[in-house]
């Protein structure tokens, strides 16, 4: 049996349906996308929490080796594209994305992409499907050359936080392990550049351990849409007080299944139309490789991070973003392959135009 | 085969810079460098077919990441003295349009098709010059690849220029960078090269290619010193030679056994004194010469000619003096032998002769003769009943014929007449009889002095006579002016080979120079002056030529003594 009837036939059998893509469930808490794991804050390290106030930078340069010169990005496109049913009847829409991860390396005051990768995969939740049948099906897409895609399977929904019935549920569970799957390539990309200052777009925790940040050079992580964290009240008064330039104190956010972080917050940008909370990022440093940095070190650091952010107004998250990063998605997205050229790719192999079932 | 050259970039289709049959964009590699009139070649399959593109670079862009001025401005804090922490790195692009696609296609190329800079061979394969059979090609100059460098020998099309498929050559130029006269110069000295090649190859070939080059000077009497060395060239002798030998020429040299032709002086059998020149010939008509050759209604202007009264008169006075006979027409013996005794007799006689017509008619008639002989006295014999006029040979040359004009640039009307009276004869000629590959090549510099724009008159009727069907009689005109623009169009766009030197971006702005598009018109207007944009019908854009340093003074000023100048090669020394 050739590739392609080896699709349809999967397809077929379980009665697939195009699908598009469909806004988040409203109920869906909006940081179940990017999940972080329960934090406990230590906000005694720098100031006293009752001593929290605006930190203004100082102009003191960052030295060499106390400021990235790796920037990593990733990025995930994709959405549902196909419904298929479980033999139980569950409706498990299939998530056709590509996601990839690139490294740019700054030399002098240029960047190159030192590193990237895109693969294509399928995210779907596999798990009430016969083994065989998955097997076959994903054997079959890997070797049709116009698609190599990876099935990338996904479990079932907690039931506490889903039903498998709720279509919604089910594309969630898809659309997290094809993001899980981008950060797994950040990471690749991260392992390529061990041995130079790195910054990462996001945060630390997830990339790597402590053990691995011990024995690396700085690693960086900034986040552009920190959750509230669980400050004081305190700190929630200095962080939204920031002006452009100043960061609150640094706080230690020891995390309970990952690496320990130094963690504050730092505006970028402001202005008169500019949100209170809009225009921060929170900076994560290994805590232990904060110690391996003379005083001053989080100033300086942060010091380089305020000239680094980008200045293009045209770019949507401009008050929140880098420039290496901005530059780094501009090195990313054009390896991406137009979605509807997969999607329609997809279509035919599972035979939907023959049919006229679009 | 050659190497190929570098990548220099790949193809890229975007939105708003879609590639099409006629051009394609690529984006520039930050380690090359892509300049303007570059030549590149890339290669495409399509269709299964593998598609070699040849094409020229009409503009090169540069484009930064920012979406506005304000954002170029946002990243320095508004602050020139500052530098952000990170390089524009904007991307450099290309406009790329196709001269060729081999085998024809009329689709674009793919997007990142790999671009490199075209070979010689290649280059030359894009103009086509891979296609001109030998004795079909003149290689003129050396073919520009960018500012400095050169893809090989610049060609034009002899079945173009010489009257095969389109004839004459047209070239525009700023006045005073020497854009014209050195091409139109050159040109000659090829043309009588490549015939002195023929003869000496296929001497019993009755067919093969024999010229009379003809050329007049308009401007001082710098043409009355192209059989001398040029001293600028010997200055820099070894860097002009090598442009020369680059184009299979190692020893070029002056135009030598010239002949020269100036006005006759009035009252006088010299010519005027041209730097003591004692081989300068006197040329001049008198009224026999005028008769005898059918040059009467030359004489007169456009307005009056046009006049049915005024131009019937001069008809029936053209008759009055003429006696047709087997050799030609002849000066009737009974009436007045000299424009001075035609005059009196006029004057005397005027009511009695030609009376279909009424006394102010013959009264206007009377005083325009008696200004032309008085204005061109010396050129026109007053009291002399033979002069000395120019006579053009029917045979093939090996030197060329210098008709001075200038002379008598006080008096337009004499040097349209002096044109006239010779292109008028090499008509006559070559419509009675044509050896079969003689050309007769007319070089002309001010045309627009001599086939103005808005002009009617016989010397311009003449001239676009000889643009429109001058060709087929093996008349060729090697014409040149400052503005296209003044210049009648017949004239211009009859010219199948064209040339542009350094122009001026009024003029680019014209009608006649639709045929260029917006980027050889930019590059008009910044060619240095050795440069010329070449353009033939076969060309899909025009060729941007160095024309080689001449070793012919093309002025008193650039002249090498000829005690100093070393001694002439004859050409088949030089050259064979």
């Amino acid at each position: 049996m050739t590739n392609y009837n080896l699709i349809r036939e999967f397809l077929q059998t379980h009665g697939a349906s195009p699908v598009g893509s469909t806004p988040p469930r409203p109920t869906i808490p909006p940081d179940a996308e990017n999940p972080e794991p329960p934090t406990t804050l230590n906000l005694t390290v720098e100031r006293d929490p009752t001593d929290w106030q605006p930190i203004p930078l100082g102009e003191t340069p960052a030295q060499p080796g106390e400021f990235p010169e790796r920037f990593i990005d990733g990025s995930h496109m994709g959405q549902p594209v196909l419904c298929i049913r479980s033999p139980q009847g569950y409706p498990i829409p299939l998530l056709l994305a590509e996601v990839g991860a690139v490294v740019m390396k700054l030399t002098g005051r240029r960047f190159e992409r030192s590193f990237a990768i895109v693969e294509r995969v399928l995210g779907f939740v596999a798990e009430p499907f016969a083994w065989e049948t998955v097997e076959a099906f994903t054997s079959a897409l890997a070797n049709v050359p116009e698609f190599a895609l990876r099935v990338l399977p996904a479990r079932l929904p907690d039931p506490q936080v889903g039903s498998v019935f709720d279509y919604e549920a089910m594309r969630e569970q898809a659309y997290n392990r094809c993001q899980n799957e981008m950060l797994k390539l950040e990471v690749l990309a991260l392992d390529s550049v061990a041995d130079a200052p790195t910054l990462v777009d996001g945060q630390v925790g997830g990339r790597i351990g402590e053990q691995a940040a011990a024995v690396r050079p700085l690693i960086v992580g900034s986040v552009k849409s920190p959750r509230p964290p669980a400050l004081h009240p305190q700190g929630h008064q200095t962080m939204l007080a920031l002006k452009p330039g100043q960061r609150t104190p640094y706080y230690r956010d020891q995390r309970t299944s990952d690496v320990p972080l130094a963690s504050w917050f730092l505006r970028l940008a402001g202005g008169p139309r500019t949100a209170p909370n809009w225009g921060i990022v929170r900076i994560d440093v290994p805590w232990v490789q904060l110690t391996r940095y003379p005083p001053g070190f989080v100033d300086r650091l942060s010091r380089w991070i305020v000239d680094a952010r980008c200045r293009v107004d045209s770019y949507a998250r401009m008050p929140v973003s880098l420039d290496p990063i901005v530059r780094a998605e501009d090195a990313l997205k054009p390896l991406f392959t137009p979605l509807p050229v997969l999607v329609n790719r997809l279509y035919r192999a599972a035979g939907l135009f023959r049919e006229n079932a679009l | 085969m050659t190497t190929p050259y570098p990548v220099l970039g790949r193809a890229a289709a975007p939105p708003e810079h879609e590639s099409t049959s006629g051009t394609f964009y690529f984006w520039v590699d930050h380690e090359q460098t892509v300049e303007r009139t570059q030549i590149v070649t890339t290669q495409s399959t399509v269709g299964g077919r593998v598609i070699t593109f040849v094409g020229v670079v009409q503009e090169v862009y540069r484009r930064s990441r920012q979406k506005d001025i304000g954002e170029e401005a946002a990243r320095f804090d508004g602050r020139s003295s500052s530098t952000p922490p990170f390089a524009s790195e904007g991307v450099t692009f290309a406009e790329v349009a196709i001269l060729r696609t081999d085998p024809v296609a009329h689709t674009p190329p793919r997007e990142e098709s790999e671009v490199r800079l075209a070979t010689p061979a290649e280059a030359a394969k894009g103009y086509g010059l891979d296609r001109m059979k030998e004795g079909q090609r003149l290689d003129v100059g050396l073919l520009r690849n960018g500012g400095t460098a050169f893809a090989g020998r610049a060609a034009i099309d002899l079945d173009f220029l010489l009257g095969k498929n389109g004839g004459h050559l047209n070239v525009n130029g700023i006045a005073g960078l020497g854009t014209k006269s050195t091409l139109l110069l050159t040109v000659n000295w090829l043309l009588l090269r490549e015939a002195e090649r023929l003869r000496l190859s296929r001497p019993s070939d009755a067919n093969r290619l024999q010229v009379v080059p003809v050329i007049f000077n308009v401007k001082n009497y710098d043409l009355f010193f192209i059989d001398r060395w040029n001293k600028d060239y010997q200055a820099d002798e070894l860097t002009y030679k090598a442009d020369w030998q680059e184009m299979g020429i190692p020893n070029p040299q002056p135009f030598s056994q010239v002949t020269f032709l100036a006005p006759q002086q009035k009252g006088l059998a010299n010519s005027i004194n041209i730097s003591n020149r004692p081989d300068v010939k006197p040329y001049s008509w008198s009224l026999k010469d005028i008769i005898e050759h059918r040059l009467f209604t030359f004489l007169f202007s456009e307005d009056d000619i046009n006049d049915a009264n005024f131009g019937g008169l001069v008809g029936e006075m053209e008759d009055w003096l003429t006696n047709e006979t087997d050799a030609g027409p002849k000066l009737r013996p009974d009436r007045p032998q000299t424009f001075g005794k035609l005059l009196d007799e006029f004057r005397e006689n005027k009511d009695s002769l030609f009376t279909d017509y009424v006394k102010g008619t013959k009264g206007k008639l009377l005083r325009r003769l008696k200004y032309i002989v008085q204005e061109g006295d010396g050129v026109l014999r007053r009291n002399d009943s033979t002069g000395n006029p120019l006579i053009i040979p029917t045979v093939g040359r090996e030197s060329p014929i210098v008709i001075d004009l200038h002379g008598i640039y006080q008096t337009p009307s004499l040097q349209r007449f002096v044109v006239a009276a010779v292109f008028h004869q090499i008509m006559q000629a070559q419509s009675k009889k044509q050896v079969k590959g003689l050309r007769y090549l007319i070089t002309l510099d001010e045309l627009n002095r001599f086939a103005p724009k808005d002009s009617r008159d016989p010397i311009t009727n003449l001239l676009e006579t000889v643009a429109a069907e001058g060709r087929s009689q093996g008349v060729i005109l090697l014409g040149a002016q400052q503005q296209a623009s003044l210049v009648k169009p017949r004239v211009i766009e009859n010219a199948a080979v064209r040339a542009v030197g350094r122009s001026g971006t009024l003029e680019l702005g014209a009608e006649v120079w639709k045929f260029l598009g917006p980027s050889a018109r930019s590059a008009a207007a910044q060619l240095l002056p050795e440069e010329k944009l070449l353009y033939q019908p076969s060309f899909r854009e025009p060729m941007l030529a160095k024309i080689p340093f001449p070793p012919f003074a093309l002025s008193e000023n650039d002249a090498a003594q000829p005690a100093n100048a070393p001694g002439y090669l004859s050409r088949a020394e030089a050259d064979f």
